[in-house]
């Protein structure tokens, strides 16, 4: 009988969190089959009908503005650029940090993870006060210092294509850079020293002895990333994306404007979740997949 | 040491040490320059006047007099003015309607209010007319502390329960235990765009939950996931077995041994668990905007909203941007201790 006493309160211990985590996450993400197949106009909708595969058929026909092969693969080159600025910012102050050549690094550090605790929302903000086409203060500080001919236009792909991830990058600068911090750490000093002594020069080393022993570490951050960048959203929202910015509006953005404006000519909110399931799913699959090949590589 | 400094070879590679060295400080100093760019900017203008928005502003604009001939009619656009409060103020409450093509100037004539009056009632606004709109806006103040209320009450409670996951799943003594583990894990790979439209369905029809906003942020912010799981599970699990062993043998029960010993113990956990998540609750956009009320937003949602209210007078929206980020600086000055060790040994877990 204790046996069962225990077994009950060991279960009441993990229910509470269990309850909450099954309502709000796992069975969300099972909710998507059924419904996707429905033709369920807007979350209030209370007359709807199977209608199979119907709404991926949808979706990639012409009436809906913005069209979500056009949200989609912004999204995508947004990402890769995003993946990008995971080496430019991460990886590069990572190696500054693990060189140890600054003296403060702690306050180095401080300043790293500055942008990462602001709100995304804020940070997205940055952009339209940096390089807003009219008043943006770094368009007219270049514009004076006569690096640029015109103003570098936030309300065009190439704002959406290069800047954005670059701020993004920039925001999680810290979260990636702590990733490849602790995998740099775990390269044996053994085989650095024996890349000095051999004279190869520092861009050598890192590309022969730290970047191969690093490689679970890479694939942690590749995760993170292609994640992360699918559900984007404060960023975007930050640079305008709710507020008429079209070429702002990534993924995130497209799913929530159909599901809760309910705004019926970019989607129905059964069409979302099939775009939703369309996204997400490879990404999932790809990402367990790595996650898997991550563990068997680390151990 | 391992290598030879001495003699041509040891030239060379001090030249090249060097060279990187340098390079690294540069690239240091640059990026914190670049860092603290927006800041300072978003500082500087939020006290530049939209209409000069279009000009580079360096540093504040200096103080000018208030030029009378606005519009009456700009002065809710540009400035975001009260205009009852503006006619009471001024002595002209009974007067209903006021063209708005007439400057002050012609309607400190038209009223016999002296111009110098008029001046000194908005000399205030040229550089502090956002600072002063956000800040006698009471929903600023509102958003501040239901913000507040809910990232503590949320951490609180998330702790509590991350601790009591943590504490059964500590070990893995038997296999549901690890078969949970792997599904709190799960939600590492889970993009938020997946669960975004399902979670709003779950909540607004099949939960109901459409009416209590707050509740439903707290409960979602403390369902735990894969960061507070693992760092609770991971703490514990390298705690002795011997302390609950102990109560038990005095006579304690589970709960006796949860509240008595293990919270106390777990602050380390704790404090790793509070630094990551206290930026993340407080700076939560979607969810806010998702499930909350305009008249309930908090701060993140209330941003958001100046940016698409104010969208003309700058002022405001800088200003806000500015306020908003205060206090999460603050915080971040102070704990900031906590916090890099809690990210940096959080990235490992992962």
């Amino acid at each position: 009988m204790k046996n069962k006493f225990e077994k009950i309160s060991e279960i009441l211990f993990v229910l509470p969190q269990l309850i909450l985590y099954l309502l709000f996450t796992i069975i969300p993400f099972f909710m998507i089959i059924p419904f996707m197949l429905t033709n369920m106009v807007s979350v209030n909708s209370n007359t709807y009908s199977f209608i199979g595969l119907g709404n991926f058929k949808e979706i990639f026909g012409p009436i809906y503005l913005p069209s979500f092969t056009e949200v989609v693969s912004r999204t995508a080159i947004f990402t890769f650029f995003n993946y990008l600025t995971v080496f430019i910012f991460g990886l590069t102050l990572a190696l500054i940090l693990y060189e140890k050549v600054i003296r403060a690094q702690k306050a180095f550090t401080i300043v790293i993870y500055l942008p990462y605790v602001i709100a995304g929302l804020a940070a997205g903000m940055f952009i339209p006060l940096l390089f807003h086409p009219d008043t943006g203060s770094l368009n007219l500080l270049l514009e004076k210092i006569g690096l640029i001919d015109g103003p570098i236009d936030i309300r065009s792909n190439l704002a959406t294509m290069i800047i954005l991830p670059l701020l993004v990058g920039w925001r999680y600068a810290g979260y990636n850079m702590a990733i490849f911090l602790v995998g740099l750490s775990s390269i044996p000093i053994e085989t650095i020293e024996a890349a000095k002594i051999d004279g190869a020069s520092y861009f050598q080393r890192l590309i022969h002895v730290y970047l191969p022993q690093m490689v679970p570490f890479i694939m942690l951050a590749t995760i993170s990333c292609l994640i992360g960048s699918f559900g984007i959203f404060d960023e975007p929202v930050g640079m305008g994306g709710l507020a008429g910015n079209r070429n702002a509006q990534l993924f995130s953005l497209y799913l929530y404007r159909i599901g809760v404006s309910g705004q019926a000519k970019i989607g129905t909110f059964s069409m979302g979740m099939a775009a939703s399931f369309i996204v997400n799913i490879p990404l999932v699959a790809i990402a367990i997949y790595l996650l898997r090949l991550q563990r068997r590589l680390q151990y | 040491m391992f290598y030879d400094n001495s003699g041509i070879r040891g030239n060379i590679n001090k030249a090249k040490m060097r060279v990187s060295k340098t390079g690294f400080i540069l690239l240091a100093v640059v990026y914190s320059i670049i860092t603290l760019v927006p800041f300072y900017f978003a500082f500087v203008r939020s006290f530049v006047p939209s209409k000069e928005a279009g000009e580079l502003h360096l540093w504040i604009p200096e103080d000018q007099e208030f030029n009378l001939d606005v519009r009456y009619g700009n002065m809710s656009v540009y400035y975001n003015m009260d205009l009852d409060k503006f006619k009471k103020d001024l002595g002209i409450e009974d007067v209903k309607y006021i063209n708005p093509n007439l400057t002050l100037r012609q309607i400190g004539e038209k009223y016999n209010i002296p111009e110098q009056e008029i001046k000194d009632y908005m000399a205030p606004y040229y550089l502090y007319n956002g600072w002063i709109v956000i800040l006698q806006d009471k929903r600023f103040y509102k958003a501040l502390y239901t913000t507040f209320l809910i990232t503590m009450i949320s951490i609180i409670l998330g702790g509590l329960l991350a601790t009591a996951t943590g504490y059964v799943l500590a070990g893995f003594k038997k296999k549901w235990h690890y078969g949970m583990y792997i599904l709190y894990m799960l939600s590492m790979v889970v993009p938020r765009s997946l669960i975004l439209l399902p979670l709003y369905l779950m909540v607004t029809r099949f939960l109901n939950l459409g009416n209590y906003g707050y509740l439903v942020l707290v409960l979602i912010f403390i369902q735990g996931g894969c960061l507070p799981v693992m760092i609770f599970t991971g703490y514990i699990s390298k705690l002795p077995p011997e302390l609950e062993e102990s109560v038990k043998m005095d006579g304690g029960t589970r709960l006796t041994y949860y509240f008595k010993v293990l919270l106390p113990l777990c602050k380390p956990a704790f404090a790793a668990y509070a630094a990551i998540h206290i930026p993340l609750f407080w700076n939560e956009l979607l969810m806010g905007i998702l499930f909350l009320k305009k008249s309930q937003y908090t701060l993140a949602p209330y941003l958001q909203n100046i940016q698409g209210t104010f969208t003309t007078n700058y002022q405001a929206v800088y200003a806000a941007l500015v306020l908003s980020l205060i206090p999460i600086i603050i915080f971040y000055l102070i704990f900031n201790n906590m916090f890099l060790k809690a990210q940096i040994s959080g990235a490992v877990k992962g």
